[in-house]
């Protein structure tokens, strides 16, 4: 039998496998190159990058919740020109396209940061993050279609990369927030970022996290992620990259089937650092097994 | 730091709701250092979900011993595993304790499961020559001291201090250290200690005063363990450091506590 082919594109960047190593969770690679083949990845998403150096939240920043966990880090980093400088090096030598993640407090540092980003060759994509749920006005431009656009279109103008836009899930509407994206220059969506939650310590009677609210992510989202990334497939013409609580392989083709053309594995990885090798694996046998030649017959094809 | 399957050789109770696990795992126990750490991975589940994070108890050319406390969903999933069962290991991780060249006078101080981590580093410390080596043990009372037993077995000093008194003196560990380095005031001692917080800030404290060298394994909660995700972040005065890639062992010195 052929060996299945898993290429997919994001607007012009071609992915060897619909895996993505999810931002905040891969760190540039490097922490990884041990523990997995990262050229068998479809692509790292790195740490959100920011204009500045950013110390992130006061600790506890992870607390473990019933099938997931909450997380708090807000978007510690050295800023972009430090990691263009400390990262880059090792990432230019990875085999697999490597999409830069970047976030900022306003529409002219998103702009200016992927300016940056845009000179350095080896940076194949870039996923504009307005969706951190853990440092103020994080969320700001994730709410409302009019402020996403206006990121995206100032983006957009910064830089020919392709860009992927992340969302929150902590919308009244995620598919309207993706079709302002859309209509506002982004060449693909990826959804969905962390779930505002928190938990609270019942004996010292305070919040477990520094920051008090975190992030939910884990299998415990799956569910939800799911019903948002097959309502957001539906309304909008770009490809969709699903994520929120993939651990295996059969999750990640549930998030296909609804139609994500690739996916992020993000919390997974800490429980096993060859989750998205495992995941590869998995699909391959899959479409093996169903005998599809191509991943791209599998995106969307959900039977209603 | 590598991922490997490990065989639980042994895995017995010391104490009610203590066990001692052996692991062979050759590939992660040549490279394992006293003072570094592993995950292991509780279960196939979605709850346990994150690995979980121990020292090295006792490191062998063959594979390595972890002590533990049966406390939440991790640790009674360890509790029930067999001689045989497979587990899936993730070490060595971190900075182990770094041994100051020269040095022959030191002080173990662990309070509660930090002894865990610190009877590897006495097995190295007393293989050095001329090495004077004291522990003192804190507990919250006999049921929970752990190793007194082992560590007076490789020739160490070895002073009790019990919340209760049920063993030693009914004092902190911390107060046992004070009388020790008041009544030995000649000696320069290294400290290497692992507990709760209090005892390590106290600790961090009696050091600075007397001008001594102090280093202390810190906890914090773990997701990746690798430096990836900057979960573990813990305020230094070089601002954040993550205890799984910068530590769990640090100068005390450094600590903002």
């Amino acid at each position: 039998m052929v060996k299945p082919n898993l290429k997919v594109k994001i607007g012009g960047l071609e992915l060897r496998n619909p895996v993505i190593a999810a931002s905040g969770t891969f760190g540039s690679g490097e922490e990884y190159k041990d523990l997995t083949d990262l050229g068998s990845l479809g692509a790292i998403v790195t740490k959100s990058v920011t204009l500045r150096p950013s110390e992130g939240n006061p600790p506890p920043r992870v607390v473990e919740t019933p099938s997931g966990m909450l997380n708090s880090i807000g978007l510690q980093n050295d800023g972009v020109d430090a990691f263009i400088k400390d990262k880059m090096p090792f990432l230019s030598k990875v085999k697999t396209a490597v999409i830069v993640s970047i976030a900022a407090h306003s529409v002219n540092d998103y702009a200016e940061i992927a300016g940056k980003l845009d000179r350095i060759k080896k940076v194949d994509a870039i996923e504009i993050n307005i969706s951190c749920p853990n440092v103020k006005g994080g969320l700001e431009f994730a709410r409302e279609p009019g402020s996403a656009a206006a990121v995206v279109a100032k983006v957009r103008a910064a830089s020919k990369k392709p860009l992927i836009t992340k969302l929150s899930p902590n919308v009244k509407d995620i598919t309207e927030i993706a079709m302002a994206a859309e209509d506002a220059g982004s060449d693909a969506v990826s959804l969905v970022n962390t779930f505002t939650g928190m938990a609270i310590d019942i004996c010292a009677k305070r919040p477990v996290l520094g920051n008090i609210v975190g992030g939910l992510s884990g299998p415990a989202i799956k569910p939800i992620a799911l019903r948002m990334v097959w309502e957001t497939a539906k309304k909008i013409k770009i490809p969709v990259i699903g994520m929120g609580g993939i651990m295996g392989y059969e999750d990640a083709l549930e998030f296909i089937i609804a139609g994500a053309s690739a996916v992020e594995i993000g919390t997974a990885n800490f429980v096993n650092p060859k989750a998205a090798a495992d995941i590869i694996a998995g699909i391959e046998k899959y479409m093996l097994q169903e005998k599809i030649k191509n991943i791209k017959e599998l995106t969307g094809c959900l039977r209603t | 730091m590598i991922q490997s399957a490990g065989k639980v050789i042994s895995n017995r109770s010391v104490k009610p709701g203590y066990y001692l696990m052996a692991v062979k795992c050759p590939a992660v126990a040549k490279k394992a250092k006293p003072g570094q750490f592993l995950t292991i991975r509780c279960g196939n589940g979605t709850t346990p979900l994150l690995r979980r994070p121990f020292g090295f108890h006792r490191i062998s050319a063959s594979g390595f011993e972890i002590l533990y406390e049966r406390i939440g969903k991790g640790t009674a999933f360890l509790s029930g595993l067999k001689p045989g069962d497979e587990i899936d290991v993730l070490g060595p991780l971190g900075n182990g304790f770094a041994i100051p060249r020269g040095k022959k006078d030191f002080v173990i101080l662990a309070g509660g499961m930090g002894v865990a981590p610190l009877a590897s580093l006495a097995e190295s410390l007393v293989r050095i020559k001329k090495a004077e080596v004291c522990a003192i043990i804190g507990a919250r009372s006999e049921k929970a001291l752990l190793c007194e037993g082992h560590f007076k077995n490789i020739g160490i000093r070895t002073l009790v201090a019990t919340d209760d008194g049920t063993c030693g003196k009914k004092c902190f560990a911390t107060d046992v250290l004070n009388d020790f380095l008041e009544a030995k005031q000649r000696l320069r001692p290294v400290i290497f200690a692992c507990g709760p917080g209090p005892m390590l800030k106290a600790a961090a404290h009696i050091s600075k005063k007397r001008g001594l060298e102090c280093h202390v394994s810190l906890e914090e909660n773990i997701a990746c363990g690798v430096g990836a995700c900057l979960g573990c972040a813990i305020k230094t005065r070089s601002g954040y450091k993550l205890v799984c890639k910068d530590g769990p062992v640090f100068n005390a010195k450094e600590i903002i506590w």
